[in-house]
């Protein structure tokens, strides 16, 4: 079959990266593969190109778009329509809904986002594809300068979790610092290590972390409370300083609200950094309990103050929302419990061998065919 | 407001040679449209829930034009929307646009007006209105051009016309349709308007002593209404393709005074304008006492359209106009 994939791939972020990550996984099948990206957002963007763009050939049996509903075009010079819009939420935006009746195939992370949508859509078919990592988490792992954590006196030799965030609500960044703060105080050796992929003022992440620090309460003064850190691009850039994470930190945390699969997740898993993540979502149901902590969280409905477009995220849809206790222990346990920790890191091997096999690709290659 | 662009069309139609698919929105816009027609794309009209529609009495439809609708075949792929009115239809150009991917071309066939016509709230020569800029704007004139203000590209491309086609006839023929027995002067006007314009047109001439007749009719023969008619009465406020064809054949040009005729008829030389359709019978009773002025007038409007309004350079433009287009938003890079 000859396929047209059309997805963010060059930008940074998260779509970048399963945007990347599909196309990866699209050209391990047999099937013939052109590329086009496409530019969603004002973001970092990453200067390269891939094999699959030079590729034309004179018809196509399916177009792949991993991309929001509204930047998506149904075509019917391609045999199969597939739409790919990485649901964050269960449910479907109401204003969307026509938009995506049109597309033959959807494409979804698990099988609960499947059954939420499924049953509003009569003549489209929604799938549950695979997980797939980013490729370009390998190419960058080889001879750069990671040492980007250790070089800080304040982090060496402390136990470090990870987190990806921003000040929108539904990063989850306010839970995972405030468990944070209510957990751990300055005897212990720890440190939490923020990446921010979109710059975000320095006032407003001051604001945040503080309020987090407010909200414990005074069970204790300001000069016990355990360190953050915060690395908030251009410098050093997001991709180099979450690299050097996967490789020095020890723990991922990821209480987004989205219920969709992170790449990050994967990544910190294949990097032994097992994550701690809400149950429910498609992350936990990819990784499972013996390559993840789950975060006890429950739905609720969306009820986002920061929405990209005007139709996303309304209380038509369903988010998971962590309960910051249950987060709380399971820092606590990934700190103390190093036999625990261990075992699931061992897991993560294994992950990460099948994450790489043909296997895992091979299924979608069938997927695309049937 | 965030622009997508066709990307899989991109990738489908790079080869360069295909004929494009163009969506056409059409309210009077019957005879520009077949113009277009001729530069060998194919030309859609979308029907349905938008305004557009295609008088057939107006102009037959071409055969590389085609309604959605009608038939039940599958549309292709579009490349291009071609919006006529930046007033009345744009907002559904806009709305067509963002479902398909596609470009916007604007052509504006009239000046900016100098107050907003009623219902219109805001200022209709601000661009930055439009809740959308058109990819590319065609204006029908340089003052039509330099009455609007724009953002991004835009030309001007006057009206072409087949002056071969229409041509004057060589000799007046005995013609049923002019009733010849009853009236040795033709008047011609364009009666796709209001009922109310037309009927105040054709009740201002005397019916004695002309022939009137409408260019939209199920028995009239276009070109040979044009070919044998004296005087052509544009009744619309703009100028129009009918007006020029009019012109062409040499009959004289009678326009109301608008910024449109204004900056188009030389009043006296190669046509008149009049204030209201009060003035129409002393203007044309002056002209039949006068018989070699018409003569002369009417040469002179033919030759402008000789002159200025060329069907080959018409063509022309508009084939590099969407080559432009598409080297644009579809060629491989």
């Amino acid at each position: 079959m000859n396929v047209l994939f059309i997805g963010p791939y060059r930008q940074t972020g998260e779509w970048g990266r399963k945007s990347r990550a599909l196309l990866n996984a699209l050209q391990k099948t047999p099937h013939n593969v052109t590329s086009r990206p496409l530019y969603m957002q004002n973001t970092l963007f990453l200067n390269h190109s891939e094999e699959s763009e030079f590729a034309l050939f004179d018809s196509y049996d399916a177009v792949v778009q991993f991309s929001l509903p509204a930047l998506t075009v149904y075509d019917n010079q391609c045999g199969k329509n597939i739409g790919v819009f990485n649901n964050e939420m269960m449910n479907l935006p109401p204003d969307s809904l026509s938009r995506i009746s049109m597309f033959d195939e959807i494409w979804v992370d698990s099988e609960d986002i499947r059954e939420s949508i499924q049953c509003k859509l009569q003549d489209v078919k929604v799938r549950v594809i695979g997980a797939y990592l980013d490729p370009w988490l390998w190419k960058l792992s080889q001879g750069d300068d990671l040492s980007i954590l250790r070089a800080n006196t304040a982090v060496s030799d402390r136990f470090i979790f990870y987190t990806l965030g921003d000040i929108t609500q539904k990063s989850g960044l306010r839970e995972a610092v405030t468990a944070y703060y209510s957990t751990f105080n300055h005897t212990d050796h720890v440190i939490l290590a923020i990446i921010v992929e979109s710059p975000v003022e320095e006032a407003a992440m001051e604001q945040l972390i503080t309020s987090c620090k407010d909200s414990v309460g005074a069970v204790r003064d300001s000069n016990s409370m355990p360190n953050v850190t915060v690395y908030n691009p251009p410098t050093p850039s997001p991709m180099k300083v979450l690299k050097s994470l996967h490789v020095e930190a020890d723990c991922f945390i990821m209480p987004s609200y989205s219920v969709n699969t992170s790449t990050l997740s994967l990544e910190a898993a294949c990097f032994g950094n097992t994550p701690i993540l809400n149950k429910g979502t498609a992350s936990y149901g990819a990784l499972g309990e013996e390559n993840c902590w789950g975060i006890e969280s429950y739905d609720e409905i969306s009820t986002l103050d920061d929405r990209p477009f005007r139709d996303m995220f309304t209380s038509q849809e369903i988010c998971r929302k962590p309960i910051i206790k249950s987060l709380s222990s399971l820092m606590r346990e990934a700190y103390v419990n190093k036999f625990s920790r261990d075992k699931k890191k061992k897991n993560n091997l294994d992950l990460k061998r099948h994450l790489e096999s043909d296997e895992n690709y091979s299924s979608l290659g069938d997927i695309l065919c049937s | 407001m965030f622009v997508m662009k066709n990307i899989i069309n991109s990738v489908l139609r790079s080869g360069g040679d295909e004929k494009l698919n163009i969506v056409t929105l059409c309210e009077h816009d019957e005879k520009y449209i077949s113009l277009l027609c001729q530069t060998g794309h194919n030309f859609y009209i979308p029907t349905g829930e938008t305004s557009s529609r295609w008088v057939n009495e107006t102009c037959p439809v071409p055969p590389n034009l085609h309604i959605l609708g009608e038939k039940s075949d599958t549309p292709p792929s579009f490349d291009f929307i071609v919006c006529h009115d930046r007033l009345e239809n744009y907002d559904q150009a806009i709305s067509l646009a963002a479902l398909m991917h596609l470009p916007i071309i604007l052509v504006d066939h009239c000046v900016a007006p100098k107050k907003a016509p009623v219902g219109v709230s805001f200022s209709i020569g601000d661009p930055e209105r439009l809740s959308r800029s058109p990819d590319i704007t065609v204006s029908l004139s340089s003052e039509i051009s330099n009455g609007w203000k724009k953002n991004g590209l835009d030309l001007v491309v006057p009206i072409g016309i087949d002056t071969e086609r229409f041509s004057p006839a060589e000799s007046r023929s005995s013609n049923n349709i002019f009733n010849e027995k009853l009236s040795p002067k033709r008047v011609v006007f364009d009666n796709a308007v209001t009922q109310s314009v037309a009927a105040t047109i054709f009740s201002s001439l005397s019916q004695s002593e002309h022939s009137v007749l409408p260019t939209d009719s199920d028995i009239s023969q276009k070109e040979e209404i044009y070919r044998e008619g004296d005087y052509f009465v544009n009744s619309w406020a703009t100028v129009t393709v009918k007006l020029l064809e009019a012109m062409a054949c040499g009959n004289v040009p009678i326009c109301f005074r608008t910024p449109d005729t204004e900056s188009f008829i030389d009043h006296g030389n190669d046509g008149y304008l009049i204030e209201s359709p009060l003035d129409l019978a002393s203007l044309v009773a002056h002209l039949d006492e006068n018989p070699s002025i018409s003569k002369e007038v009417g040469q002179r409007a033919r030759q402008k359209i000789i002159d200025n309004h060329s069907i080959d350079s018409f063509l022309s433009k508009w084939s590099h106009v969407l080559s432009y287009m598409r080297s644009q938003f579809y060629s491989v890079k």
